[in-house]
């Protein structure tokens, strides 16, 4: 199985908020009263503004424009980071060769690839 | 307005490129169940909407399929990197290739591009979120088909997740029906057309159905 990196596991934290976030709107548009809900969005929400933020902090913006406070979040050593960071449907050449590489249980001779 | 996320709302990482898959995948896309389909008709119906609960449903389902638009984009572009002449042969993949090469075009798999055709917006609650019913299944109906003719994993697993919100959103525009019905007289639910016929406490309007 293919690790993941740390920044693969920071934007599935993000995608799982999110999910949840837009299953608990779509919920509330049609039971606009329901307080639990109001409180279960509020409680995600603050979790998903705070690990964006630190996504962010790290791997460059997910919106092109934040209306909370985003230092060092936009441009790095004077490249705009919102164009010039990976897309989402953009798969890397190390990421393919990771997904394709054979899973170290497998018992098989290795050319020059070494040890996993 | 819209904003832009940098991020599929479920990932998709694709090991092997399949062009027969994408072949069949497009439709989700383009074709007359797809999400483009989808989003559109969603996004257009909202504004002669009178209910706000049925705006919000609609609003937020909406702008829900067009991150779906994006997962189909993103399984098709995965799906033809590093092709062959051979491999696109082979997969029957070379009728799309020599019109599109790899890019993304809205289509049916049999070839018919997107159309407004596909969608209906009658301006009327009830009858539009009927509409909106059917098309979830019939989008659901479609992935279904997928599934069965699919057996990559990796696009198996994309695929459940959005078979999976067809389901859901049928499900919220039920609630979205009964919002509207619990607005009406349960006598006649036809009396008039509440996206229409709105001001009639204050002014009789001539020509209403009786």
């Amino acid at each position: 199985m293919r690790q993941k990196s740390e920044q693969e596991m920071a934007l599935r934290r993000l995608q799982e908020l999110a999910f949840a976030l837009q299953e608990t709107v779509l919920f509330l548009d049609g039971h606009p009263q329901n307080t639990a809900a109001h409180r279960y969005y509020e409680t995600l929400m603050n979790e998903y503004r705070e690990k964006t933020a630190a996504y962010e902090a790290a791997y460059g913006p997910l919106t092109v424009m934040a209306p909370t406070p985003t230092a060092g979040r936009n441009a790095r050593d004077g490249l705009w980071l919102w164009s010039m960071t990976p897309w989402p449907w953009e798969v890397t050449v190390g990421e393919i060769e990771e997904m394709s590489a054979p899973s170290p249980t497998r018992d098989e001779e290795t050319e020059e690839g070494g040890e996993r | 307005m819209f904003i832009y996320e940098k991020k599929l709302q479920y990932p998709v990482k694709i090991k092997e490129p399949d062009p027969r898959a994408a072949s069949l995948i497009v439709s989700q896309l383009g074709g007359p169940d797809g999400e483009l389909g989808a989003s559109t008709r969603y996004l257009c119906q909202r504004f002669s909407m009178p209910y706000s609960e049925v705006v919000g449903i609609l609003t937020d389902v909406g702008t829900e399929e067009l991150s779906h638009v994006e997962m189909i984009s993103t399984l098709l572009y995965q799906l033809t990197r590093n092709l062959s002449p051979e491999q696109i042969k082979a997969a029957g993949f070379d009728k799309y290739f020599v019109d599109h090469t790899t890019g993304t075009y809205p289509a049916a798999a049999a070839g018919s591009p997107f159309t407004a055709a596909y969608i209906g917006v009658k301006g009327d609650p009830l009858a539009d979120l009927n509409e909106d019913l059917a098309a979830e299944q019939k989008a659901r109906v479609t992935y279904d088909n997928i599934l069965r003719l699919v057996d990559n994993p990796d696009v198996r697993d994309a695929i459940k997740f959005l078979r999976a919100r067809e389901v859901v959103h049928y499900q919220r525009f039920g609630d979205a029906l009964r919002a509207t019905q619990d607005h009406l007289n349960s006598k006649n639910f036809y009396a008039f057309n509440p996206g229409f016929d709105r001001d009639l406490r204050r002014n009789k309007r001539k020509n209403m159905p009786q």
